[in-house]
């Protein structure tokens, strides 16, 4: 501040302690403060703010002066012209927050706080606590041994399936942040954490960083916003325990057409991806030297409102990436996808819809001299039956090829049976949820799973299917302000 | 091929920016900023709405054909306050435009135009209900409001289509002065019901009653967002016995009729539902007739309550 505008400041503070202190002295008689201290005409008073077109020199001079006018106004809207009013409710506008009406005005200390508030990102914590029953056949009704999603409550017992933490803002005018980190018993991991463009002409979009690629629906979708306690079993078991994320740099276009079509592709490191390169043995001593050893992620969205009510997504997705099997060879994963969602949602009955999505998927793997083909499906619909119950039902199964190939490459999920580890061949379920919000920030959830998988007794000879019948309890809760979720 | 590439040339060329004729693409959340910067921008503007005015603002389906919308929208007006926060800033991110992105001069937040009611005085929390830290957002309501609002579109208008500036201009007075006359008139026809009470089912209405004179006596809900109880309802049915003068029970179009009307017919007081923005009744289809509309159903309502 200049000298000059600290001078002004000393002489309007000056105006404001005396004109309170005469005030004090003599009540009946106010006299306006004017003559105390003459400010030059037409200068700016630096701290106030005011209305574009009246002189600002005035304002001090003539508050006290002014006051009985302005508080006549609200009781005489009937009084004044409508143009008097007209100029009144502009200059209120023009003035802004700084004087809204007695009522209104939020106390200094809240104005504070939405300050610092606005400053930081959105926060917000979601977390996720399950209870389990398993009664496994194959076990005698001792356990379970079917592994699932990373965050499943995989066992008998109370899982904190994971607490997760987002933080979402804006860097600047060009990028925006989201980070969604997922705490849980296994420690903390980053389940995403990106940016994202936002000046990018021609429809263009960038997303760097660590993602749940573009592939479906189901796997760029967050453990709250599912319909279930645990994950779909082919995303799981043929996309990941985490389904298909990784490190990566990703260009999406919107198309310029008069429908919704998005195409985009992502380019990854493959080490985290489950059917790729992956963690463990098949990683080891892998390193990028060929373009071919990068992960390649392609997806195709489309949206067609097809009425107020009724809305129907469709895409097709395809990944390709090296998985290690013939070492240096060039193996190569491929994995196929296709989505479909349908929602119907009255607008005029507030809550109630119904929802049906259906995702296939289909996982080709190069093996020295042989390939490998599983794939897996599921098909979901869920009603809202009023503002606070949801009823869901699902059915989802794999396919997996030959499972005692894909344990000869580690590809294999094992069954967690303590006495007698075997790789998980085909599996198929069924499963009912039944959902309460008591408000829109928490839930509770009952949910039963008819659960048929095949286990390889010996390798090569795939067992007989057995039924394990699974009960989850979940309770979700959010804090915080929490971002937007997609259609 | 190059077929291929020569149409989607051509369609982007759709997509760049306005010539000096072309109209100023606006959206809007709700339909009332749509009604009010339609009669501001006259035939100078379009305008397109993504939520009905029979739906709840709060939550509005994200649809991907919103983000289409607003890919070559010019100006994307809000209500703001958070109450668009469930779905709307998905879509903006979505729609790849640069210039509605929040901050940006095709971004208005209509809440910073008018005056606000329930600004919260102490560090609220969801304990309180769904309340929302920067005020009531349901400020529409309250004509002097949509003054305000047509005063700060005009002024947003005229910085994004400086030619246009007089017309802009012109059509805010005109506007302007309608809804003067007509809340006037209203203020008029409520004025022998003055200090009646208004039982709302949410907590949307505090606008119109204060504008009309009128007091609230509690929500039927129990708190923003939350389910009346038991005990909160004997609480209300207590409030009301003890309280004299005229009472009816208001409900927004979008909220469950059924707990409102069971309130109504045990206590047996007038129930009326509110077209709570353009589009939420059938005979509220501008911001002028959502007043007059309004106006009419609470008076009918305030005439039938017993004193």
């Amino acid at each position: 501040m200049s000298q000059h505008g600290i001078r002004l400041l000393k002489a309007a503070l000056l105006v404001a302690a005396l004109v309170a202190f005469h005030g004090k002295l003599v009540h009946a008689q106010p006299r306006p403060p004017a003559p105390l201290v003459r400010l030059p005409a037409g200068s700016p008073a630096p701290l106030v703010r005011l209305p574009a077109e009246s002189p600002g020199a005035k304002r001090p001079a003539t508050q006290s002066a002014k006051r009985p006018a302005t508080q006549k106004v609200p009781k005489t809207d009937n009084d004044i012209s409508d143009e008097e009013l007209l100029n009144q409710l502009e200059k209120d506008v023009e003035e802004g927050s700084q004087k809204r009406g007695k009522d209104t005005a939020p106390s200094t200390g809240s104005k504070m706080m939405r300050f610092i508030q606005s400053m930081n990102p959105n926060i917000s914590a979601i977390g996720s606590l399950a209870g389990a029953y398993y009664y496994d056949h194959a076990l005698g009704g001792k356990g379970n041994i079917v592994p699932g999603g990373g965050h499943d409550p995989g066992k008998t017992g109370f899982h904190l399936q994971e607490i997760e933490l987002a933080l979402q803002a804006a860097v600047d005018p060009y990028f925006r942040m989201d980070v969604f980190l997922s705490i849980s018993a296994h420690g903390l991991h980053i389940e995403e954490g990106y940016f994202t463009s936002l000046g990018l002409p021609g429809g263009l979009q960038v997303r760097l960083g660590q993602i749940f690629h573009r592939f479906g629906r189901f796997n760029q979708q967050h453990l709250h916003t599912w319909a279930f306690v645990d994950a779909m079993v082919p995303v799981a078991r043929l996309l990941g325990a985490e389904g298909l994320g990784s490190l990566a740099g990703e260009v999406s276009w919107m198309l310029p057409l008069p429908w919704y079509v998005v195409i985009s592709a992502a380019l990854s490191g493959p080490a985290d991806l489950h059917s790729f390169v992956g963690d463990g043995d098949r990683k080891s001593g892998f390193h990028i030297r060929h373009p071919g050893h990068l992960g390649y992620v392609f997806h195709l969205a489309q949206f067609f409102e097809t009425s107020d009510n009724t809305g129907l997504s469709a895409g097709l997705s395809y990944a390709l990436g090296p998985n290690n099997s013939g070492g240096y060879d060039l193996n190569m994963t491929h994995l196929f996808g296709a989505d479909l969602f349908l929602k119907y949602r009255n607008l005029r009955r507030p809550y109630s819809d119904i929802q049906i999505a259906v995702e296939a998927y289909g996982r080709l793997m190069q093996i020295p001299d042989d390939q490998l083909f599983d794939w897996g499906l599921y098909g979901q619909i869920s009603f809202r039956l009023s503002k606070r119950w949801w009823l869901a039902l699902r059915y989802d199964m794999v396919e997996i090829g030959d499972s005692s190939q894909l344990l000869a490459f580690s590809f294999a999920e094992m069954s967690s049976n303590p006495d007698h580890p075997n790789p998980i061949d085909d599996q198929h379920r069924g499963s009912v949820a039944v959902t309460y919000q008591p408000t829109h920030f928490s839930q509770f959830r009952i949910q039963y799973n008819n659960n048929w998988t095949r286990r390889m007794e010996e390798p090569g000879r795939p067992g007989d299917f057995q039924l394990s019948h699974e009960v989850f309890f979940q309770f979700q809760g959010n804090i915080g302000s929490h971002g937007a979720h997609p259609y | 091929m190059k077929k291929l590439i020569t149409i989607a040339l051509c369609s982007l060329t759709l997509l760049t920016p306005r010539s000096a004729a072309a109209k100023v693409k606006i959206v809007c959340t709700i339909g009332d900023l749509c009604d009010i910067a339609a009669n501001v921008g006259g035939g100078l503007v379009s305008t397109r709405i993504l939520g009905k005015g029979y739906q709840d603002p709060h939550f509005v389906d994200p649809k991907p054909s919103f983000a289409l919308a607003m890919r070559g929208a010019d100006l994307l007006m809000v209500v703001g306050l958070e109450l668009e926060v469930g779905w709307l800033p998905r879509l903006i991110t979505g729609s790849r435009n640069s210039k509605i992105v929040k901050g940006a001069g095709g971004y208005l937040d209509c809440s910073t135009l008018v005056k606000l009611r329930e600004v919260p005085r102490t560090k609220i929390s969801r304990s309180m209900g769904d309340l929302h830290p920067g005020g009531n957002p349901h400020y529409w309501m309250d004509p002097r409001n949509g003054v305000r609002m047509a005063f700060g579109i005009y002024k947003r208008l005229s910085k994004l289509d400086p030619a246009n500036r007089a017309t802009y201009k012109r059509n805010y007075k005109r506007f302007a002065i309608q809804i003067i006359r007509l809340a006037r008139r209203l203020k008029k026809q409520l004025n022998p019901y003055r200090g009646s009470y208004l039982i709302p089912y949410h907590q949307s209405m505090i606008y119109f009653i204060k504008w009309a004179g009128l007091k609230r006596l509690g929500t039927i809900e129990r708190l923003p967002g939350v389910k009346p109880s038991a005990a909160h309802l004997a609480r209300l049915h207590r409030i009301i016995g003890a309280t004299r003068g005229r009472k009816i029970i208001v409900s927004e179009t979008y909220y469950p009729s059924t707990a409102a009307k069971r309130v109504a017919s045990r206590f047996k007081l007038p129930y009326v539902r509110m077209a709570h923005m353009v589009g939420g009744l059938p005979a509220a289809t501008s911001y002028l007739k959502v007043l007059e509309h309004n106006t009419a159903r609470v008076t009918a309502a305030l005439a039938k309550a017993i004193q």
